[in-house]
């Protein structure tokens, strides 16, 4: 007799830090992250890139890295000293602290990617290494 | 839609996209199973089946030239398949056979390298490894080099050990080169070695039906028969002979000695084994087995749960949590008034 039926980013992180986004590294003065994320649209907006939202989770201590101009999916990227896990671990957290709903997580060896919901689509997170260092891409969606 | 439901949907057309690719069922070897239980994992990247850097070939017959990830299917030089799971998590073998190589001297997190890894040698010549897995002190090894190891034992738990960006197992079929000597890495989701897929663990199964699915009266001291069918909805071949036999036992604690075991019971607790040889998935089983009225008169319950001997329990609660009602009676059944 069957007896049941069966049961069965720290937003501070973004606080404080540089989006930086398609902008120069090296700036004197750390701007708000209004101001941060401000310039990143216009500086978007000018090349037709996809701008990243303010307030936008980023891993602390990443820093941001110039994007090619060939790679129009390629919203934000940077690069960080913390091999491994530690990027992946902490937009799996971060993102659906930010409000963005992750729809799907591939880690892997050499690459892990986070696939979450923003306004109008789904965006990714890529963590790869690069050169002896993590790299961290937020994207437009790919297959 | 939450994460895993998507995955799970993703899981599903990513099966279908595969018969649609000419490289379905009908080709299977079915020999191999998922090396987990856990029916929430699925896919992050197959092996990339083209050994040219910036080309890939994934397991769905797909080529791509970016080189970049794509998840679900491949990315670049990548050597085996990757499933996303939760640190700590269990780690099964994917076939019978003996453990050959461990390492778990990594940190269950310690990035670099190979990291921990079991490897197991099959009798068809194969061998499997299982890498990033956690440490040997955080129970990361769960068998020791010359141990046999049953297809769908526990062997070890995951961890991020080696070259890890997320928490995950990287499972390799590794064959044999006798050309260059060496192993080499062969595509398990391309060859369709699975009996399984991910979303269906190894051994499952749901309730059907019963002969008396209602109270089972038994007179004191005589014996009634009793049988049961449940449906195999789990990925391997249900057997009644050797490791991984399939058996009816009593359950609510496990395996307990029981009140109403009959004369034809193997074991106190062991009520039957599979009726037929052998039950292929998405079919039903019967489990036939004698009651015996031995307690006092009264009623009474006894719960049972299906075992693959040497391998795990089944989820109870699939079975419907299942029990069989017993009344004990000092008249025999069925006899009217005086």
């Amino acid at each position: 007799m069957p007896r049941s039926t069966v049961i069965t980013l720290l937003f501070a992180g973004a606080v404080g830090t540089s989006c930086g986004l398609d902008m120069p590294t090296g700036s004197a003065s750390t701007p708000s992250p209004f101001e941060s994320a401000a310039a990143s649209r216009a500086v978007a907006s000018a090349i037709g890139r996809t701008p990243l939202p303010s307030g936008f989770p980023i891993l602390p201590g990443a820093s941001p890295v110039a994007l090619a101009d060939d790679d129009h999916g390629l919203i934000a990227a940077w690069s960080s000293d913390r091999l491994g896990s530690a990027a992946y671990d902490f937009y799996v957290d971060a993102l659906p602290r930010a409000g963005y709903e992750i729809v799907g997580t591939y880690p892997g060896g050499d690459v892990a990617l986070i696939r979450f919901q923003v306004s109008g689509g789904i965006w990714q997170v890529v963590s790869l290494p690069r050169d002896g260092r993590q790299r961290i891409e937020v994207r437009l969606d790919r297959p | 839609m939450s994460p895993r439901s998507l995955r799970a949907a993703a899981s599903a057309l990513l099966q279908l996209a595969l018969v649609c690719w000419g490289v379905g069922p009908a080709v299977a070897a079915d020999d191999y199973t998922l090396p987990f239980s856990d029916p929430g994992v699925s896919l992050s990247y197959g092996v990339d089946r083209d050994r040219t850097v910036g080309r890939q070939l994934d397991w769905t017959g797909q080529v791509w030239l970016d080189g970049s990830p794509h998840y679900g299917r491949v990315y670049d030089q990548h050597t085996g398949v990757d499933y996303p799971m939760a640190l700590r998590s269990d780690v099964a073998a994917a076939k019978d056979g003996t453990v050959v190589d461990v390492e778990g001297g990594f940190g269950t997190t310690q990035f670099g390298a190979f990291g921990n890894f079991i490897r197991v040698a099959h009798a068809d010549g194969r061998q499997t490894l299982y890498y990033h897995l956690a440490s040997a002190t955080d129970g990361g090894i769960g068998a020791a080099v010359g141990e046999d190891v049953a297809a769908g034992e526990r062997i070890g738990r995951s961890g991020c050990s080696g070259n890890c960006s997320g928490a995950h197992l990287h499972f390799e079929l590794l064959t044999w080169n006798s050309k260059t000597g060496a192993w080499v890495p062969s595509d398990p989701l391309a060859e369709r070695r699975w009996t399984t897929w991910p979303g269906r663990i190894a051994f499952d199964a749901d309730y059907v039906r019963e002969s008396n699915g209602g109270t089972e009266v038994i007179q004191r001291g005589q014996t009634i028969t009793h049988w049961v069918e449940f449906r195999n909805s789990g990925g391997r071949p249900w057997r009644n002979a050797g490791t991984g036999r399939v058996e009816l036992a009593t359950w609510d604690p496990a395996a307990h000695a029981s009140a109403f075991r009959a004369a034809d019971w193997p074991d106190t607790w062991l009520a039957t084994y599979l009726d037929t040889a052998s039950v292929a998935p998405d079919t039903t089983g019967r489990f036939t087995f004698g009651l015996k009225g031995s307690p006092a008169a009264g009623s009474y319950s006894e719960s049972f749960n299906l075992l693959a001997e040497s391998v795990h329990w089944f989820d109870w609660g699939r079975l419907g949590g299942y029990y069989v009602p017993i009344t004990v009676s000092n008249v025999p059944h069925n006899v009217p008034p005086p």
